[in-house]
């Protein structure tokens, strides 16, 4: 472990809720005028393609192509921070930094935090579907 | 308004179109900055809601394609960025945006900005409305100034202008033109005795006989009082002189009484002379020319056609 290692990318502390709940709220008085299937149709679209992209993230750090690392990670963050995946987003945001300047050191830690906060964001996300 | 959004990420286009549609505007999606623009061509939006990263141009590339397109309306363009992109903000700017949101995307937010890009838009779309408007007005004037309104032939400016263009195409081209000058016989005399309005009515006659006559192609100014001009191209001497023999036959068939002119009714005399590049001359040197014919033609009675003298002119 690197832990102590400054260059790699520190976890932002995790806060108690996996999805914001502030994030949450807008989603739902966006529903309001957006139809009922709204928010379901949004977790359904993140989950159908989160998994392959942290696949895809995975794959490019162990190639060693950072530019790849780069694009699946921002694209990973950009999508969960719209489902208010908060913490999951800064995870992936920070790799992306970290990739975009080329440096992959670290990256398999960073991986191993991204996919810890996935497994909580799935059934999380998973809820939203099966609420409406 | 119509908005396209464009980024790469699906959650952010749904998320998007459905925050545009909340706020009740049309939306159309795309995934790229390459699709972006092929949507702009074609369905010129109002408003374009742009990712900053996207593969193969960026949403700044996109911004500055828009600006560079010259277009009569105006697309406000609204950059969306993550927070770790913040700084190319001031580069989408400088670049031409009109805005930026920052991920994740906020419906109230987004909101917000198409009200300004609302108002933003229906100005300039008010601008290029008062730009057309003065364009037509500008054109309309030209045309009035271009014109006599007696006659509604074309004046002294008209000619001025058309000269011009003759000239070079003369020198260009090597076409060529007979220029014919007429004036109405003793037209002082009609006036004294019939009155100013019988004199305009005899203006009109004749200018609008002189219109009937000419062929396709050919024009006919109001040069000065009772004096007209017409412009024959591509005639030798001759078959201008037959041309201006039929228009002096015509006015003579008018019958309209002029108890001053010897024939009793309205007449005219012409001279003419020819504009050709082998001739190397000026067009005020071949109005010159008409000039002096048609002088001629007065002197020898009146009623009557005579064509320049001038070296070559009768070749």
């Amino acid at each position: 472990m690197t832990e102590s290692d400054p260059r790699t990318p520190q976890p932002p502390p995790l806060t108690s809720d996996v999805l914001d709940r502030d994030v949450l709220a807008d989603l739902r008085s966006l529903e309001q005028s957006a139809g009922a299937d709204f928010i379901a149709e949004l977790a359904a679209l993140y989950l159908s393609e989160a998994s392959a992209r942290i696949t895809d993230l995975r794959d490019a750090v162990e190639a060693g192509d950072a530019p790849g690392a780069f694009a699946a990670a921002h694209t990973m963050a950009g999508s969960s921070a719209n489902l208010g995946a908060t913490d999951l987003a800064a995870l992936c945001a920070a790799l992306a930094r970290a990739c975009q300047s080329g440096d992959l050191y670290g990256a398999t830690d960073a991986l191993e935090r991204i996919d810890r906060e996935f497994e909580r964001v799935v059934p999380a996300v998973r809820a939203l579907i099966g609420s409406q | 308004m119509k908005i396209l959004v464009a980024d790469d990420e699906s959650t952010s286009r749904l998320l998007a179109a459905a925050a545009v549609r909340s706020a009740g505007h049309e939306c159309e999606s795309v995934v790229d900055g390459e699709q972006a623009w092929q949507a702009f061509l074609k369905s010129a939006p109002d408003v374009v809601i742009s990712d900053w990263l996207m593969p193969g141009m960026t949403g700044v590339e996109l911004c500055r394609r828009i600006r560079a397109h010259q277009s009569d309306t105006y697309t406000y363009f609204v950059l969306v960025t993550s927070q770790s992109e913040r700084a190319h903000v001031l580069e989408a700017m400088h670049a031409g945006a009109d805005d930026y949101l920052t991920k994740p995307l906020r419906a109230d937010a987004l909101a917000e900005r198409l009200i300004a890009a609302e108002r933003v838009t229906a100005l300039h779309r008010l601008l290029a409305a008062q730009r057309a408007q003065l364009h037509l007005l500008n054109d309309e004037l030209t045309s009035i100034a271009r014109r006599d309104p007696l006659t509604r032939l074309g004046n002294r400016l008209a000619l001025q202008e058309d000269l011009e263009q003759l000239e070079s195409r003369v020198a260009r081209y090597g076409h060529r033109y007979c220029l014919a000058l007429l004036d109405i016989d003793h037209f002082k005399a009609y006036n004294d005795t019939y009155g100013h309005a019988a004199g305009d009515h005899v203006l009109r006659a004749v200018s609008d006989e002189l219109v009937r006559q000419v062929r396709g192609g050919d024009s006919v100014y109001r040069y000065g009082g009772e004096e007209f001009l017409c412009i024959l191209p591509e005639q030798s001497l001759l078959t201008g002189n037959y041309a201006m023999q039929r228009m002096r036959a015509s006015i003579e068939a008018l019958r309209i009484e002029h108890s001053g002119n010897a024939a009793g009714v309205i007449t005219v005399s012409a001279g003419l002379s020819i504009l050709d590049v082998a001739l190397a001359k000026s067009a005020a040197d071949v109005l010159n020319e008409a000039d002096a014919a048609l002088y001629r033609a007065k002197d020898l009675g009146r009623n009557r056609v005579e064509q320049s003298t001038a070296s070559g002119a009768s070749s």
